[in-house]
């Protein structure tokens, strides 16, 4: 009886284990999507770029004001660093509902 | 709570997902922010992802930052609060509340993203409504699954908070 209190007050602590999961998936999504074959044809096809190609046919002249300073050189250094970027952020959000959570416990 | 909710939108902002329509999309990433500060916060935090991904991923860009501020960081999080609001006034539970906000502030973003491309580029025959029109469907039906997987994850992530909420004193997602 006392070692399920236990387990559940240490279970209370963390966040859920189905938050995990799918934050680990997160990170790793840049590399699974393009892995199966109807999210890869849909990948290669961005709502950006079908925005950009009708701004070319309704504006055949436009030229962009600017180019970017630097971008990335193909699209798995892309895909690295957009992997990255969820990567911070999971692990950012994992972090901070932890925090949260301890404080809680520590408040009440 | 900024942290979770800058981590929040910095995850949610990298993906690109497949959507049933053959194309993809990112999701907006705005809903765990707006439910647990408000709107008012949205912008400062949007704009920090935006500038990481114009400066770093050659994804946005600097002069169309203000445009992107506007529809991430203003229109979603006003919309997703007004229904948020609006439904939490009218008796439904915070989760379900929370869940349509941020379905409905990530359509919202991409509306006015498609509103503002047909303000800069009206079509020459159809005008401003033809292109938005335009826009719209290139970005609208797709955006729907990923929009709801979006509603889906918040609300889990605010599940997740509970026990944190009731000690929170903001008008936010309260448990």
């Amino acid at each position: 009886m006392k070692q399920d209190t236990m387990r559940k007050n240490t279970n209370r602590r963390g966040p859920s284990v189905v938050l995990l999961v799918v934050l680990l998936t997160m990170i790793a999504l840049p590399f699974l999507l393009p892995l199966i074959p109807f999210a890869e044809d849909a990948l290669g096809k961005g709502t950006d770029d079908g925005a950009r190609r009708a701004t070319e046919e309704i504006a055949p002249t436009f030229e962009p004001w600017m180019e970017s300073l630097w971008a990335p050189s193909d699209s798995d250094a892309e895909r690295f660093l957009f992997s990255v970027q969820a990567t911070l952020g999971a692990v950012g959000l994992y972090w901070a509902i932890h925090a949260l959570r301890r404080r809680a416990e520590v408040v009440s | 709570m900024l942290a979770a909710s800058g981590a929040f939108l910095f995850a949610l902002t990298a993906l690109k997902l497949p959507s049933v329509t053959g194309s993809s999309s990112h999701p907006a990433g705005t809903a765990l922010g707006v439910s647990l500060l408000g709107p008012l916060a949205m912008p400062a935090l949007s704009t920090l992802v935006l500038v990481f991904q114009a400066l770093l991923l050659a994804h946005g860009g600097l002069s169309t930052l203000g445009a992107n501020v506007f529809s991430l960081g203003i229109a979603g999080p006003l919309a997703m609060w007004t229904v948020y609001s609006l439904m939490r006034r009218s008796g439904f539970r915070w989760e379900l509340a929370c869940g349509v906000a941020a379905v409905v502030g990530n359509l919202a973003t991409y509306l006015m993203t498609s509103f503002q491309l047909a303000l800069a580029f009206p079509d020459v025959s159809s005008g401003f409504w033809g292109a938005f029109v335009k826009f719209a469907g290139i970005f609208f039906v797709t955006q729907i699954p990923i929009a709801i997987v979006e509603g889906a994850f918040t609300v889990m992530v605010l599940r997740n908070l509970a026990p944190v909420l009731k000690h929170w004193r903001l008008e936010g997602a309260r448990a």
